[in-house]
C-alpha cells in the first residue's frame, strides 16, 4: 500500500475514536533549487499531519531539509530559484498554495505564524516590542490601536514576561535572550493562530532559559489548541517536547512514530545513528558517530539516499528508491526494517 | 597533583568601560571577577557557564587578548601578565586557540597551506617546501590528507575546516590549547569526531585543554576537571564526576538540571527545577552572590556578601549553603 506517503495521523487508529481533523497536512510536498548543476530536488516527496494541541518534532542534521520544508509551508521560499515541484500543503483548511499574495499576508501571522532560532535579527531594534507586536495585530484584526496595545500587553503576560505593561514600552536591545525569544511568541501568538512552526527556537539560549521556553510552548500549544511543528537538532529537546517525531535526511523523511516508540526502538539506521550520537549526561560512553557526509541534491546515491553510509547496507538497498513504508502506526524508508533489532543506544 | 601546573591564572579581574553618564565618571563594568585556575600538563578543563558568564572573557584575558584588570597568569612558569611585545608573542607560542565557528575563523581569501603554515614562517622561519612538508603533516595529524594544501576554505565541510583550525592550533606545538566552543556549531555526528580528534590529540602530544562550551554533556566527555563560571565569578570546581553526580552549588545542579535527557521517558519523568528568573543587571551587580535571587537556598547572608571559595565533599565551591549529596538525596535525584 501506501507507496512514498508516510502521512500517519497522529491520532491511534481506533476505530470508535472520531479522528481529529489534523491541523496541518503536507502531502508529497517536493521543493526544487537552483543550483550550479540546474534545478535539484532539494525536498523529495515530504509528507506530515499534525493535530491540533499536538507537537512535531522534526529532526535531522544541517542540510537535511527541515528548514526547507518549514519555509515552504508558509510560502517563504524565495520566487526567484526555488520553486515547489509537486504535492499539496493544507494548513487549517487552506490550500496555501492556491493564495494570491493578499490572501496569503492575511494567512501569515494570523493563522499560522513561525518563530525562529535568533531572535534579535527576526524583531525591529527600531520600534519597541509593544509597537511591533501592535503592529502584526493591527494588520490582522479589525481593532483600534488602543485594543491592539491592550492585546500586546496582554500576549507579554501571557508569555511570562514579568511587568507587561512596562516591558511593552521597551526597545528588543533592552530585553534579555530569553525575553526577546518570549517576546517573538507573543508576537505569534497575539493573533491566536491555529499553526506554530518553531524553527531551532531554543538553539540560541542557554540551557536554563531553553527549559523556560520548552516548557513555556507546550503549555501553550495545549491550552490554545495549536498545532506545532517543532524543528531541531537537539535529540533531548525533542525527547522533552514533542508527541510525534519525523525523521529527515537528505531532502526525505526517513522514519516518523510517536515520541516513546521511536526512542524505545528506532526503525531506521539513520534515526539509530542519529539517537547514538548523543553524548549522555551520565557517565562516560564511546562517542558514536555516522561515518561519512550528507550527500548533495545532484549527487544522491542510488537507491537508499543513506545506503552508503549506513552500517546494515545490503546490495539491495541500491538498487531502487526506497517508499516509506507503513509499519503499525509508524514508517520506515529502510528496506530492511522488518529483520533489523535498532536500538537507540549501543 | 603534585606536577607544576602548566597554567595557572589567580585572581583574574577583567573589566570594561561602563557608559558615560551625563555628570560623573563611568563606572567600569566588572566581567570577570577574581577567577583563580590551574590546568595540568595534559589535561582537560572544562569551563562552564551561560552566555554573558564570562567564560570567553577568561580565555581572552589569560592569552592577553584582551588586557586583564588584575590578576596573574603563569604559562609554563613564565609569567605571562608581566611580558611585553616580542617577549609575549613568543610566550603565546606556548598557547594557541580554537574558535567556535570554522567558517569566520579562517581566512576565506587563503591557501590552507598558508592558514595553517603562517605561524610556522613567523616563529619558526619555515619557507616553502620545508614550511608545506610541515603543514602536511599536520593536516595528517587532524585527519586531513597532504593534498589539501593547496585549497581554501570553501571547498571543505564544517568539520574539515574545524580540523584545518586544530591544525593552525597545534602548529607550534603548544602546552595549552583554548577551544571556545569549538564543537558548538556542528552537527552532533560531526561534532563527535572532533571530540575524538582532540582527545586523540591529548594522548600523542600531551596538550592541556581549557575546553570552553555551553553543552555540558560534551564537557562531561571531555573534561577531566570542570569550573562553573556564574556572573564571572567562579562558583565550583570539581572533577567532572564530582560535579556531574555529586554537584555542590545549587547553580550547578540547577544547570544540570535543565539539561534535557534524549529519552522521553526519563525526561518527563523526571524531576526539574527550572530556574525562575535571570542573570543579574551587570551594570548594577548585587552585593552578595550574584545567584542568590534565583537561589531557593538563599539566606540573608547570600544577598550581604559573596562566600569565600571552600572545600566541599571533594569539589571546591564558593556557596554558604552547599549542597549535601547522597544518593537518596534531592539534590542526587535532579541532577539524574
Amino acid at each position: 500500500m501506501n507507496v512514498d506517503n508516510g502521512a500517519v495521523l497522529l491520532q491511534t487508529s481506533e476505530p470508535t475514536q472520531q479522528p481529529v481533523k489534523p491541523l496541518v497536512s503536507v502531502k508529497d510536498l517536493s521543493v526544487e533549487f537552483v543550483t550550479d548543476h540546474g534545478w535539484q530536488r532539494v525536498i523529495n516527496n515530504v509528507s506530515l499531519e499534525i493535530a491540533p494541541g499536538k507537537i512535531l518534532g522534526v529532526v535531522g542534521e544541517s542540510g537535511s531539509g527541515k528548514s526547507v520544508t518549514s519555509l515552504a509551508m508558509m510560502r517563504l521560499l524565495p520566487k526567484q530559484g526555488s520553486r515547489i515541484a509537486g504535492g499539496s500543503i493544507e494548513i487549517d483548511g487552506e490550500d496555501i498554495q492556491s493564495l494570491d499574495d493578499k490572501a496569503l499576508s492575511q494567512m501569515r501571522g494570523n493563522r499560522m505564524a513561525m518563530i525562529f532560532q535568533e531572535p534579535m535579527t527576526s524583531l525591529n531594534p527600531a520600534y519597541t516590542i509593544g509597537e511591533q507586536i501592535a503592529e502584526t495585530v493591527r494588520r490582522h484584526k479589525r481593532v483600534s490601536s488602543k485594543e491592539a496595545w491592550k492585546r500586546a500587553v496582554e500576549s507579554l503576560d501571557d508569555v511570562g514576561i514579568p511587568n507587561a505593561a512596562g516591558r511593552a514600552r521597551r526597545y528588543p536591545h533592552e530585553f534579555s535572550g530569553g525575553m526577546r525569544q518570549r517576546a517573538m511568541i507573543a508576537m505569534a501568538i497575539s493573533c491566536k493562530p491555529r499553526v506554530l512552526i518553531a524553527d531551532e527556537p531554543t538553539t540560541a539560549l542557554d540551557v536554563t532559559i531553553q527549559a523556560q521556553i520548552l516548557q513555556l510552548l507546550r503549555s501553550m500549544c495545549e491550552d490554545l489548541g495549536l498545532a506545532m511543528m517543532f524543528i531541531t537538532h537537539n535529540m533531548g529537546v525533542v525527547a522533552d517536547t514533542c508527541d510525534d517525531v519525523a525523521v529527515m535526511y537528505a531532502g526525505e523523511i526517513v522514519e516518523r512514530a510517536g515520541i516513546y516508540e521511536i526512542f524505545a526502538q528506532p526503525k531506521h539506521p539513520y534515526t539509530e545513528g542519529l539517537l547514538r550520537a548523543v553524548p549522555k549526561l551520565q557517565g562516560r560512553s564511546e562517542l558514536a558517530s555516522i561515518p561519512g557526509t550528507t550527500p548533495a541534491p545532484w549527487d544522491m546515491p542510488p537507491g537508499c539516499r543513506f545506503q552508503p553510509r549506513c552500517p546494515y547496507a545490503v546490495p539491495e538497498c541500491a538498487e531502487s528508491p526506497l517508499p516509506l513504508r507503513q509499519i503499525a502506526d509508524r514508517s520506515s524508508r529502510c528496506l530492511r526494517v522488518g529483520e533489523l533489532d535498532l536500538k537507540a543506544s549501543k | 597533583m603534585s606536577e607544576q601546573p602548566v597554567l595557572e591564572v589567580a585572581g583574574l579581574e577583567v573589566s570594561f568601560p561602563g557608559k558615560k553618564k551625563m555628570f560623573g565618571k563611568a563606572a567600569p563594568i566588572r566581567a570577570v571577577k577574581g577567577v583563580s585556575l590551574s590546568i595540568q600538563p595534559g589535561e582537560t578543563l572544562g569551563l562552564v557557564g551561560e552566555s554573558g558568564s564570562g567564560k570567553s572573557t577568561v580565555a581572552r584575558a589569560l592569552m592577553r587578548l584582551i588586557e586583564p584588570a588584575a590578576g596573574r597568569v603563569t604559562l609554563k612558569g613564565e609569567d605571562l601578565t608581566a611580558l611585553k611585545g616580542s617577549a609575549l608573542r613568543k610566550a603565546r607560542r606556548n598557547i594557541q586557540m580554537v574558535f567556535q565557528d570554522p567558517y569566520s575563523s579562517l581566512d576565506p581569501s587563503a591557501l590552507v597551506a598558508d592558514t595553517v603554515g603562517e605561524a610556522l614562517e613567523v616563529h619558526e622561519g619555515l619557507k616553502g617546501k620545508e614550511r608545506d612538508a610541515r603543514v602536511a603533516e599536520l593536516l595528517e595529524l587532524v585527519g586531513l590528507a597532504g593534498h589539501h594544501l593547496e585549497r581554501y576554505p570553501y571547498e571543505f565541510s564544517g568539520g574539515q575546516r574545524q580540523r584545518i583550525a586544530i591544525a593552525r592550533a597545534l602548529a607550534l606545538n603548544p602546552a595549552v590549547v583554548v577551544c571556545d566552543e569549538a564543537v558548538s556549531a556542528l552537527d552532533v555526528s560531526t561534532q563527535n569526531q572532533i571530540i575524538g580528534l582532540l582527545e586523540g590529540l591529548r594522548e600523542k602530544l600531551n596538550v592541556a585543554y581549557l575546553f570552553i562550551s555551553h553543552d555540558l554533556a560534551v564537557v562531561r566527555h571531555i573534561s577531566d576537571r570542570v569550573a562553573v563560571m556564574y556572573f564571572g565569578h567562579l562558583v565550583e570546581v570539581g572533577t567532572v564526576e564530582q560535579i556531574f553526580e555529586r554537584p555542590a552549588h545549587p547553580y550547578t545542579r540547577a544547570l544540570l538540571s535543565a539539561v534535557p535527557i534524549a529519552d522521553p521517558v526519563r525526561q518527563r519523568g523526571r524531576k526539574t527545577a527550572i530556574l525562575s528568573g535571570e542573570i543579574p543587571d551587570i551594570v548594577n551587580p548585587p552585593k552578595g552572590c550574584p545567584f542568590a535571587s534565583r537561589c531557593e537556598f538563599a539566606t540573608d547572608a547570600c544577598t550581604e556578601k559573596m562566600p569565600e571559595f571552600r572545600d566541599h565533599d571533594g569539589s571546591s565551591v564558593a556557596c554558604y549553603h552547599p549542597l549535601e549529596n547522597s544518593p537518596t538525596s534531592e539534590a542526587f535525584a535532579l541532577s539524574q
